[in-house]
C-alpha cells in the first residue's frame, strides 16, 4: 500500500516535527538552540508540503487533520521579533509617546475642550447658585470634601496613609483611564460620556469647595498632581475618541486595517497616559497633602505643567516624520 | 448515538477560519466558542484571585508592622497590575495562552496565525473594558455573534481570534474483523462512497468494542446491506463487507497516490534530505 509507505516514510520526520514543537511551545524561547530552530524550519516546512501532497491527492481526513494540526500549530511559532529591551523603554518617553501624542493632536484638542467646557460652566452656575453642585454630587460627600480642604494639609498626613491614597489612586484612576480609552469603540461615545461627566462632577465639585472659602487649600491640592492626571485623562480619552473615529470613518481602508495601522500609536498613547498617572497618583499621594506652603504648591505645580505640555509638544522633534 | 446509524454527514457545531502559509498552503483554524473562553475566563477569574489574596498576605504580614496604610496602598497596587496586567502580559509572554486558556486548550493569536505581539495583547485586553459593559461581557459577546469569527470587541481591534488548539493524533487502520469481504477498489467509486462515508465506518470499528453483537450487526448492517446487495455479495456478515469497503477505500487512495507519484513533484520530495 502506497499510502502506508508515504506514512511510513515521512513518519519520522513527523514525530520528529512534533517533539521539537513540544520543547518550543514549552521551553523558554532564549533555551532553544540555533540547531533546533534550524531543524524546526526545515521539518516544518516538509510537513507543510506534505500537507498540500495528502489534500491534492486524497490520502485521506486522518493524514489530513493531522498534518493540518501540525502546521497549525507550527504556523504559531513564527512571531515577531520584538523583544523590548531597555533601550527601548528609555526611547518610549523620549520618542514614542510624545510622538503618538502629536500624531493625534486634533483628537486631544477635541478632548481637551470636551472636558475643560463642562469644568468652565458647571464651575460658572456652582458659582452663582451653590445649591446647584447637591444636585450634580453627592451632598454628603461634597460636604465630607469640604470639611477635608477646611482642615487644609498644614499638618501634613502620616506617611501610612499617603502610601494608603496613593494605592488607590493608582487602582482607581488608570482604571479610569483604560475605561475612558476603552469605551470609545462605542463609536468614541463612552469616552466623550466620560470625559464630560468628570469635567461636570470635577466643575461642580471644585467650584462648591472654592464658593465655601477654601479656595486656596483646594486649587494649592490640585495643581501639582493635575498637571500628570488631567493631561492623562484627556489624552486617554482623546485616544478613545481616535478609536471610534477609526470605526466611523476607516477612510480608504477596511476598519480592521484602519484599526491596526494606528493600533501602535493608540496604545503608546494609552500606555503613556497610565505612566503620567502612576507619576500623579505618588504627587497626589505624598506631595499634594504635604505641609508644604501654598505659594511653594503653586510654583512646583505651575512649573510641572509647564513640564508636562512642553515634553508632550517638544520631545522626540529632531528625526520625528511628518 | 442515534445518529451512528445513519449516514447524514454530522456537522459539529464550530467554525473554522482558512489561513494561508508564506509556502501558499492553507490550513484551518478552528475558533473557540463563547463558552470555552467564558470558562478560561472564569478560571482565569479564581487564579487572579487566588495570587491576589496569597501575595497581599504576604505584603500584610511583611510590611505592616511600618504602617498599615502602606500594606494597604500596596495591596491596591497590587490589584491593580493583577486586574490589568495578567491578561496582557501572560498573553504576550506565553504565546497568547493563559492559565485559563491552556486548561480550556484555547489560544489567541493573529488573524493571520501568528503569534500575537505585546501591542496587540495591550490592545484586545485594554478593551476588555469596553466588553464588559454593561454588564458581564455582554458587548463582547454581542459582537462575538454578529462578527461571524467570535471575535469581541477587543479582537477586532487587536485584529486577533482565539481558536482551539487541536490535537489530532495520526491513526493507523482501526482493528478488523479477520477474513473481510474482497470487494474490488474500483467498485466503491462506482457506488458513490465518499470519503466521509469511510470515515464513519473508520469510526465504527474504532468503537466496535463498545457494542454487543447484535448491536453492532444492526448498526453495520444499514450500510453494509446494500451494499453487499448491490455488488451481489453472499454471505458474509455485514461488518465483514463494512471492512472490506474500507480496504479498498485505502487501496484507492494509493492507487491515486501511485499515479501522481509519476510525475512525482519536486519541491516535495527535494525538501527531503
Amino acid at each position: 500500500m502506497i499510502k502506508q509507505d508515504f506514512m511510513e516514510q515521512r513518519r519520522v520526520r513527523w514525530e520528529r516535527l512534533e517533539q521539537v514543537l513540544r520543547r518550543l511551545e514549552t521551553g523558554r524561547s532564549g533555551k532553544i538552540a540555533q540547531h533546533e530552530l534550524d531543524e524546526f524550519v526545515h521539518l516544518y516546512r516538509i510537513a507543510c508540503s506534505d500537507l498540500a501532497r495528502a489534500r491534492s491527492q486524497d490520502l485521506g481526513d486522518d493524514v489530513e487533520s493531522y498534518l493540518n494540526a501540525i502546521v497549525a500549530r507550527g504556523h504559531k511559532q513564527f512571531r515577531p521579533r520584538t523583544s523590548p529591551d531597555r533601550r527601548r523603554f528609555f526611547e518610549f518617553f523620549t520618542h514614542d509617546f510624545p510622538r503618538a501624542v502629536r500624531a493625534q493632536k486634533w483628537y486631544v484638542l477635541a478632548a481637551t475642550l470636551l472636558f475643560v467646557v463642562p469644568i468652565v460652566i458647571t464651575a460658572w452656575a456652582v458659582v452663582n447658585d451653590p445649591d446647584i453642585a447637591y444636585s450634580l454630587s453627592d451632598p454628603a460627600q461634597l460636604e465630607m470634601l469640604t470639611d477635608a480642604y477646611a482642615e487644609g494639609h498644614q499638618g501634613g498626613r502620616s506617611e501610612g496613609e499617603d502610601s494608603l491614597m496613593t494605592g488607590f489612586y493608582v487602582h482607581n484612576n488608570v482604571g479610569i483611564a483604560f475605561r475612558c480609552f476603552a469605551t470609545g469603540a462605542f463609536f468614541g461615545l463612552g469616552s466623550i460620556f466620560f470625559l464630560v461627566l468628570n469635567g461636570v462632577m470635577g466643575g461642580a465639585v471644585g467650584a462648591y469647595i472654592c464658593v465655601a472659602g477654601y479656595s486656596q487649600s483646594f486649587l494649592s491640592f490640585v495643581i501639582g498632581h493635575g498637571a500628570f492626571e488631567l493631561t492623562a485623562i484627556v489624552l486617554s480619552g482623546a485616544t478613545g475618541i481616535k478609536l471610534g473615529m477609526i470605526l466611523v470613518n476607516p477612510g480608504p481602508y477596511s476598519r480592521v486595517d484602519a484599526l491596526k495601522m494606528k493600533s501602535r500609536q493608540m496604545i503608546n498613547v494609552v500606555l503613556g497616559a497610565a505612566a503620567m498617572l502612576l507619576v500623579a497618583a505618588l504627587l497626589e499621594g505624598f506631595w499634594s497633602p504635604s505641609g508644604a506652603a501654598p505659594m511653594i504648591k503653586f510654583i512646583v505645580g505651575g512649573v510641572l505643567w509647564v513640564l508636562v505640555i512642553s515634553y508632550l509638544m517638544l520631545a522626540g522633534r529632531v528625526g520625528e516624520s511628518r | 448515538m442515534n445518529q451512528v446509524g445513519s449516514l447524514a454527514p454530522v456537522k459539529r457545531i464550530s467554525e473554522k477560519v482558512s489561513v494561508q502559509t508564506p509556502e501558499q498552503i492553507q490550513f484551518e483554524f478552528e475558533l473557540a466558542g463563547v463558552s470555552a473562553r467564558m470558562m478560561a475566563y472564569l478560571l482565569d477569574l479564581l487564579i487572579r484571585a487566588g495570587v491576589i489574596s496569597v501575595v497581599s498576605t504576604i505584603l500584610v504580614m511583611t510590611t505592616s508592622w511600618a504602617s498599615e496604610g502602606l500594606s494597604a496602598g500596596l495591596v491596591l497596587i497590587l490589584a491593580f497590575v493583577v486586574e490589568w496586567g495578567y491578561n496582557t502580559l501572560l498573553e504576550w509572554r506565553f504565546n497568547g495562552v493563559t492559565p485559563g486558556k491552556k486548561a480550556l486548550g484555547i489560544r489567541v493569536v493573529r488573524t493571520d496565525g501568528v503569534s500575537i505581539d505585546f501591542v496587540r495583547s495591550a490592545m484586545r485586553n485594554f478593551l476588555r473594558a469596553a466588553d464588559i459593559f454593561p454588564f458581564f461581557y455582554a458587548a463582547g459577546v454581542l459582537t462575538m455573534f454578529f462578527t461571524g469569527t467570535q471575535r469581541r470587541l477587543g479582537d477586532l481591534a487587536a485584529d486577533t481570534m482565539v481558536i482551539r488548539e487541536k490535537r489530532s493524533p495520526l491513526r493507523d487502520l482501526p482493528p478488523l474483523p479477520l477474513n473481510p469481504v474482497e470487494i474490488p477498489a474500483g467498485a466503491l467509486m462506482q457506488l458513490g462512497i465518499r470519503d466521509r462515508d469511510l470515515m464513519i465506518i473508520d469510526e465504527f470499528f474504532r468503537r466496535r468494542h463498545l457494542f454487543s453483537e447484535d448491536r453492532a450487526d444492526e448498526i453495520a448492517a444499514v450500510l453494509g446491506d446494500p451494499v453487499a446487495k448491490k455488488l451481489g455479495i453472499e454471505g458474509g456478515g455485514s461488518e465483514l463487507v463494512l471492512a472490506g469497503m474500507l480496504l479498498a477505500g485505502n487501496e484507492v487512495r494509493s492507487s491515486w497516490y501511485g499515479r501522481s507519484t509519476a510525475t512525482s513533484i519536486p519541491g516535495a520530495s527535494g525538501g527531503a534530505r
